[in-house]
């Protein structure tokens, strides 16, 4: 039986919040984890009378929110209204850009090496700046929705793209770069666990028509079926998964040659399926019509190039310059530094404080930095997972962090200690020094070669099989050695000091 | 002065009775918390002026309902910035007028406040006009010094003329519209009605500021801009050029109106003034341009209205069933005009109504720049040689209340092009016609020349 093979294409309408103090027409401060209802300016809820001011600190963020994704940005700023009937949204329209988008035709670079995924440019058809909706909660006892305003008329920035992609992995790489990209242009923190950035997707197959003919071995690509929307999806993960289990879903219904409509659909990551939502097959009339209220603003070359110039750098350009002199960082620390969350603004705040240490030899500060990264990606990163903290690096305050890594680059303790000063602060966060946490959990580096030899006698005193083994040419037992020795002492031992006096006791014994 | 204001609270509602002009009013007892100050402003540009505003501006102190059912109760937690400016200014608001709902209208009538009449010709009840009757019918029954309403299509102009008073529309975005419940947000227009120019012309310059809260509103800098542009082209060695766009004497005049306004004609030869024939054909399509844009504005500025926080009545039950608010608390006129407004917007795109009547709303500002003097400063259109423009103000006067003649539906047919190009546009009385009822003469300026419209006005009110 012939069965074709199949291409899934999909697309985004990404929605970002941007990172403004204020909504975008209504003066209201945006507020963040407040009671509901608490920070609503009479335009969040449409009182009649009330009029938008466009805040420009919104007008600014979306155009390095446009620039950082590439776009041509649009040479006026102006806003339509559109219109639709739904409780969340009180004046019956939305302010957003439907004429004249802010920004168009840009383009995201993914790459192997920093994003794991075949070189590629995802085209980026359109960025618009529009408001966002009121929060509603459907209290699931009664039929009743409960409103949160404090969201409505936050600046939202809307990405969009054709369903240029054409599976999950690099849609997934996709998803998470737009995140980087924002986080470093400081645009928004992208987080879609608390809303900073909400995901539509389109789903859709056609078939692949395999070549009948012999010379042309290029094969077509059918007629699209019916696409899917799938909203309300938390995760980067879950929108991963929705997309495989959607895809293959169309597969089965098309393979069964059962049809289906263009519809929306949601996701529920506890079964892994998606379920129908509301049928999308009836087009809604928008009634789009321009927003005089707020008189078109010009948007210079000049004030284009100001906010480029005042954007931080984006990631593609940081993994340029963390991989070459004088980062010289490897690869793959570069790659996972600059995927953590604000991971190079941590990297970089650590950075400075170790470079200016004084009071450090160079040595110790060029063997600090040398280190930073995999304390960094590794031990720090790996604490927070371990107590399943969320992968905030900044729960361990830079400061304390830089201090650890000098404190061990400058052997005052050892590596153990300092895994167990960074477990510490992870548990217990405090805002004492180094030093003064040193001495309260009594975790001084003991180098001092009376007490430390006392320890090694004691172990080697301990094991005489192993001992005799060693002679006999086990050298591997010197670690064991080494390892009994620091557990006797909880890790404050200096190793290298341990491994000497080791080697001068057994070469002794040796002797004898 | 204090006394006086007292009296005259006292005796509002008596004042009042048959006329209907205001919806809420302050009693004497209410009104000594307002004046207790007065003595400290008795200098300002408006010490102790009693005033009047219309319905639709927002006000902390009584209900704001746009004369509409669905805003019966709705009491506004912030105030429009007209109101600030006169209080602040020493104005004394005594109350609010009525308005047909939602300012759409032209006859002052609805269910929730009734309808607005005035005595002319033995003291028979005429109509009044709209939307904002009230606010002509309580300056012309002496209740206040001045009344703030609103002018989207003729909505000032006409009740003025109708009642014998004088009514000023000013440019588009001279007055803040902040706090002022919107029908058409890009004709809306905050206007005054006095007995004479000069009081129109004090209370325009209180109100007559930017403001940072409406963005349609013209700033400071605009301002210096405009006021610049138009005085590089006053010459008081030249005569003053009246156009007279004769090809607007339709059919329907009245015989009387026409002849009133060549006598206005003869008025201003004999002052020196030079008359010159102007063609503004495109504005013969104004109510049609009106209706298809107007309409469709009022839709949107009117969706918020089947939000749940509105239609009070609705929430306690009085009307169970699914039914959109609207449909049972706003009236018959505001529903047909939003079903015409929704038709322009959606099928008709396919005739593209919308679009048209954009085009056609640009060709009737392009035919007033080409003829008056001072050129536009948004478009490049070749400019012509008047100073003001002189039309009627209505094509016939007021008729008695009950009254209807087939032609009612052209009554702002002379106002309506000089809001669609924004322009500055003031209703003059001009003696009486018709047996003892009031002539309005319209005068008309470019665009930001409202100093000039209400100097040259001076001369005849």
């Amino acid at each position: 039986m012939y069965k074709p093979k199949w291409l899934a294409s999909v697309g985004f309408e990404i929605h970002l919040q941007l990172a403004t103090r204020k909504k975008l027409f209504s003066g209201a401060k945006i507020g963040v984890f407040e009671a509901p209802n608490t920070s609503v300016a009479p335009f969040d809820v449409s009182l009649p009378g009330s009029m938008p001011i466009l805040n420009r600190e919104a007008l600014n963020l979306a155009v390095r929110g446009v620039l950082a994704l590439n776009c041509k940005v649009a040479p006026v700023c102006q806003f339509d209204r559109k219109h639709y009937f739904y409780p969340d949204l009180p004046a019956g329209y939305q302010i957003t850009q439907q004429d004249v988008p802010l920004g168009k035709d840009g383009f995201v670079k993914l790459s192997k090496h920093l994003d794991d995924v075949d070189d590629t440019l995802v085209p980026i058809q359109h960025v618009q700046l529009e408001q966002d909706t009121a929060k509603s909660i459907h209290a699931d006892s009664v039929s009743k929705i409960l409103l949160d305003f404090n969201r409505a008329g936050s600046p939202l920035l809307e990405v969009v793209t054709a369903p240029c992609l054409h599976d999950e992995v690099t849609a997934s790489s996709f998803l998470r770069k737009i995140q980087s990209i924002m986080r470093h242009a400081r645009v928004s923190d992208a987080k879609m666990e608390t809303g900073g950035m909400r995901c539509d997707v389109n789903v859709s197959i056609a078939p692949i028509i395999p070549s009948s003919s012999e010379s042309s071995k290029a094969s077509k690509v059918g007629l699209e079926l019916p696409r899917t929307e799938l909203k309300n999806l938390s995760s980067v993960r879950n929108v991963v998964n929705a997309i495989r289990y959607e895809v293959q879903r169309q597969i089965s219904l098309a393979e069964k040659n059962e049809t289906w409509t263009t519809e929306t659909r949601g996701f529920d990551d506890k079964n892994g399926k998606t379920f129908a939502l509301r049928d999308k097959s009836i087009s809604e009339d928008y009634l789009y019509m321009p927003e005089t209220d707020i008189p078109p603003v010009t948007i210079s070359k000049k004030y284009v190039n100001e906010i480029s110039d005042a954007t931080g750098p984006l990631p593609d350009d940081l993994f340029v310059m963390l991989t070459s002199e004088p980062y010289s960082m490897p690869i793959r620390d570069a790659r996972i530094l600059l995927n953590l969350p604000y991971g190079y603004d941590y990297y970089s705040t650590v950075r400075d404080i170790i470079s200016r240490q004084d009071g450090q030899s160079k040595k110790v500060i060029d063997e600090s930095l040398r280190a930073l990264p995999t304390w960094i990606i590794t031990d720090l990163v790996g604490k927070l997972h371990e107590h399943e903290i969320e992968e905030d690096l900044f729960y361990v305050p830079p400061s304390q962090f830089a201090d650890i890594v000098c404190f061990c680059s400058a052997r005052k303790v050892s590596r153990l200690t300092a895994k167990a000063l960074i477990n510490h602060l992870v548990v217990t966060p405090s805002d004492q020094s180094i030093a003064n946490l040193i001495k309260e959990l009594k975790l001084n580096f003991i180098q001092d070669s009376n007490t430390l030899d006392v320890q090694v006698g004691k172990i080697l005193e301990a094991s005489p099989k192993q001992v005799q083994e060693f002679l006999t040419g086990k050298q591997s037992l010197l670690k064991y050695f080494i390892g009994q020795v620091m557990r006797q002492l909880r890790g404050r031992g200096d190793p290298v000091e341990i491994e000497k006096l080791l080697k001068q006791r057994l070469s002794e014994t040796l002797k004898k | 002065m204090d006394q006086h204001i007292k009296e005259k609270c006292a005796s509002l509602a008596s004042l009042d009775a048959k006329i209907n002009s205001l919806t809420s009013l302050h009693t004497a007892e209410s009104i000594q918390h307002v004046i207790k100050d007065l003595d400290l402003k008795k200098s300002l540009p408006l010490g102790g002026k009693l005033i009047t505003i219309k319905e639709n501006m927002c006000t902390k102190y009584w209900t704001t309902s746009a004369s509409s059912e669905i805003l019966h109760d709705y009491v506004s937690p912030f105030e429009a910035t007209l109101v600030e400016s006169l209080e602040k200014n020493g104005g004394v608001i005594i109350g609010k007028t009525n308005m047909d709902e939602f300012a759409m209208g032209t006859s002052t009538h609805n269910s929730l406040h009734g309808r607005t009449a005035f005595p002319h010709t033995d003291n028979e009840l005429y109509q009044v006009g709209g939307s904002s009757g009230g606010c002509a019918a309580s300056v012309a029954a002496d209740l206040a010094f001045a009344s703030i309403g609103t002018d989207t299509g003729g909505s000032i102009r006409l009740p003025a003329a109708y009642v014998g008073c004088v009514g000023f529309k000013p440019s588009f975005g001279r007055i803040s519209r902040y706090g002022v419940i919107p029908f058409a947000h890009s004709l809306d227009t905050v206007g005054i009605v006095a007995k004479d120019v000069e009081g129109v012309h004090t209370v325009f310059d209180v109100l007559n500021q930017p403001d940072s809260k409406d963005a349609t509103c013209l700033t400071l800098q605009s301002r210096k801009t405009i006021d610049d542009h138009c005085n590089k082209y006053k010459s008081t060695e030249k005569p003053v050029v009246v156009g007279v766009p004769t090809n607007w004497n339709i059919a329907e005049t009245h015989p009387e109106v026409l002849s009133k306004w060549n006598e206005f004609l003869s008025v201003l030869k004999s002052q020196g003034c030079e008359i010159r024939e102007i063609q503004l054909p495109n504005s013969l399509y104004g109510l049609s341009i009106y209706s298809a844009l107007a309409y469709a504005e009022g839709v949107t500025n009117l969706a918020r209205f089947s939000n749940p926080i509105f239609g009070s009545r609705l929430q306690q039950g009085e009307y169970p069933d699914d039914v959109d608010p609207r449909t049972h608390l706003m009236g018959v006129e505001v529903q047909k005009r939003l079903l015409i407004g929704a038709y322009s917007l959606s099928f008709g795109k396919d005739n593209g109504i919308n679009q048209k009547a954009q085009l056609m709303r640009r060709a009737v500002q392009m035919e007033f720049n080409r003829s008056f003097k001072i050129p536009s400063l948004q478009e490049s259109d070749p400019s012509g040689d008047v100073d003001f423009i002189v039309t009627p103000s209505f094509l016939k006067p007021t008729q008695p209340i009950g009254a209807s003649a087939p032609t009612d539906f052209l009554s702002d047919s002379m106002l309506v092009p000089s809001s669609l190009a924004g322009l500055p546009s003031i209703s003059i009385p001009f003696g009486k016609i018709c047996g003892g009822l009031p002539m309005g003469i319209q005068l008309i300026a470019q665009y930001g020349d409202d100093k000039s419209l209400l100097s040259f006005s001076r001369r005849f009110s």
